[in-house]
């Protein structure tokens, strides 16, 4: 179902949950995979994913359709995972070194968790860089988003974008080099 | 030697994985809260009005309250212990510019005087002296 579809059908109170539900399953895939990425645990990822279109469903009645939906939900799930990443580091007065530390020994210990070395590795140097720029640096490479998308869901300019993946690909090369 | 590293070199894999079957549940475990939510929301209206309605005559009752509550408190005080916060000078100058004559009679009236060592100091009498004063009063009365 397009989203224009999904959305004249929400519009209309006795259509709501069938295209509420459509467009659960439509973007529940990559609404997940772009939080697990950031909050690496799986159960954290439920609670966070079932927020998002929690909120989706709250304000879609207000969605302006100047922006595509997809950067919409978007720019909510990533709002969801800067915030719950942020708590995490007030609540145990950590500094950032010490939450990208608890991660990475998730990365090791999960049982939903798998892949070579080097793929481990990867996700492990991901962790050093800061939130944002991971954020970043996920959304260009692995969901292969463009620049102008991005954007969007950010709210910084092209130019900003490119220079922080630009730095974020050397930083992980770099670490990727040691040992 | 490190040898150089191209992230371009190397395949893109996703290491995470989710429990099987998990997204054939999630969006029924989506739809759980949002029916929660509006009904959160219809169930709200109602009482929220409800309140708003019993506000306006309970703050009425509670005003109601607290003025009967400070009248009765104030009328509970005993007249000896109002009597006893009046300042002397204050007494004097009331009896000494009221009008109003006192008698013996009025002093006959005050429980007060069943105490002889009250009555010797507050009327500056003997005790046989005032019984014998209240005495002729009232047999006058009864001749009339």
């Amino acid at each position: 179902m397009e989203d224009k579809e999904i959305l004249e059908k929400f519009a209309n109170p006795e259509s709501r949950n069938v295209a509420f539900n459509q467009l659960v399953r439509k973007y529940q895939q990559k609404v997940y995979w772009h939080i697990r990425k950031m909050v690496i645990d799986h159960d954290d990822t439920d609670d966070l994913t079932q927020e998002v279109f929690l909120k989706v469903w709250k304000n879609l009645e207000n969605f302006r359709q100047d922006a595509q939906l997809f950067t919409w939900i978007y720019r909510i799930a990533t709002n969801e995972c800067l915030t719950f990443l942020a708590s995490k580091k007030r609540r145990f007065f950590l500094p950032i070194n010490d939450v990208a530390a608890e991660l990475s020994k998730k990365i090791d210990a999960s049982a939903t968790i798998s892949g070579d070395e080097i793929q481990l590795k990867l996700q492990k140097a991901l962790l050093k860089l800061p939130d944002k720029q991971r954020l970043v640096f996920n959304m260009k490479y692995y969901d292969e988003m463009k620049y102008e998308e991005i954007s969007q869901v950010l709210g910084t300019s092209v130019g900003a974008l490119k220079a922080s993946y630009h730095h974020a690909v050397k930083k992980i090369e770099e670490f990727l080099k040691q040992d | 030697m490190k040898k150089d590293f191209k992230l371009s070199e190397l395949p893109k894999h996703n290491i995470y994985q989710v429990p099987e079957g998990y997204f054939d549940t999630l969006p029924m475990r989506v739809m759980e809260h949002t029916a929660g939510a509006v009904q959160q929301r219809r169930s709200w209206i109602p009482v929220r009005s409800m309140v708003r309605l019993a506000l306006a005559p309970l703050l009425l009752l509670l005003i109601l309250g607290s003025v009967f509550f400070l009248n009765s408190a104030k009328e509970q005080l005993p007249a000896s212990a109002e009597f006893a916060a009046l300042h002397r000078t204050d007494i004097i100058t009331y009896l000494s510019s009221s009008q109003e004559t006192i008698e013996s009679n009025d002093f006959a009236q005050l429980s007060a005087l069943e105490d002889h060592d009250l009555a010797a100091d507050f009327l500056n009498v003997s005790p046989e002296v005032a019984e014998e004063e209240l005495e002729y009063h009232n047999l006058n009365h009864i001749e009339y």
